[in-house]
């Protein structure tokens, strides 16, 4: 009769045992693909910040070359500096003194 | 089962040499039991173990996977919201730099030529929305935003 007990605790223990295993497998697998559908969310993102990036550093080189244009032809200016590529000038500088 | 009055069972009967065991005796039987009973119980005990085992390793790889996925959540928000300023802010001046500069290079064929370097924003009609990124599963156990970021804008139409 004891011997039955014991059995029956054992069997019940395994089967709480073995229902624990398969919740946590099904937990397991719904946080892996979570985390997998994050990995590749934040690869796309990766990817789209490389090509902000690149346009950056064009736009970047483009605009030096156009300061360093129109330190030849000044007629660029009123561009760079709508385009607030180069600083407008201020309107308390001091004028030019006047040529005598 | 084959009786020596039965002539055609005679041929295929073995002949009986060996002696018959004797029967267990009950306490003999008893002892059978109580062996069985026990190896029974060293089974399941070592059932238990083992799935206890299991259950831990599942329960730390859980939370390990869990961590790693509150760090990609809180990456991926971060890179969201830099895409996201990108397309509204950073993207549409870039695009406004580039398509003056283009345009002052069209009317000053000096200046076209530094331009002619650089690639020529894609028109409105020629740049194709992008698709969204697949928005991910909802968070199973892992708590935090779940942006679903807008693409950044096509600038240089690549």
């Amino acid at each position: 009769m004891k011997s039955n007990f014991v059995a029956t605790v054992l069997v019940a223990v395994l089967m709480v045992s073995a229902v624990a295993t398969v919740g946590l497998c099904y937990w397991y697998v719904r946080v892996l693909v979570y985390a997998q559908a994050l990995q590749a969310q934040g690869q796309t993102l990766q990817r789209q910040l490389g090509v902000a990036s690149r346009n950056n550093e064009i736009v970047r080189a483009m605009a030096s070359d156009a300061l360093e244009y129109s330190k030849r032809n000044p007629a660029i200016d009123p561009l760079l500096q709508q385009l607030d590529l180069k600083p407008k000038p201020s309107a308390g500088a001091p004028a030019k003194p006047a040529t005598r | 089962m084959t009786t020596p009055s039965d002539p055609g069972s005679s041929l295929f009967a073995k002949p009986s040499a060996e002696p018959t065991p004797p029967a267990p005796t009950p306490a003999e039987l008893q002892a059978s039991l109580e062996a069985l009973r026990k190896l029974i119980h060293l089974s399941l005990g070592t059932l238990i173990v083992l799935l206890a085992g299991l259950n831990l390793y599942l329960f730390h790889q859980v939370r390990v996977v869990r961590s790693q996925a509150v760090d990609l959540t809180r990456q991926v928000t971060e890179m969201a919201e830099a895409v996201n300023d990108y397309t509204t802010n950073t993207g549409p001046r870039l695009e406004r730099v580039l398509s003056e500069l283009h345009r002052y290079g069209d009317a000053h064929s000096d200046f076209g030529q530094i331009m002619a370097r650089y690639p020529r924003p894609a028109t409105a009609a020629a740049r194709k929305p992008a698709a969204p990124p697949s928005a991910s599963p909802p968070p199973p156990s892992v708590s935090g935003p779940n942006p679903a970021p807008q693409q950044p804008s096509s600038l240089l139409g690549r």
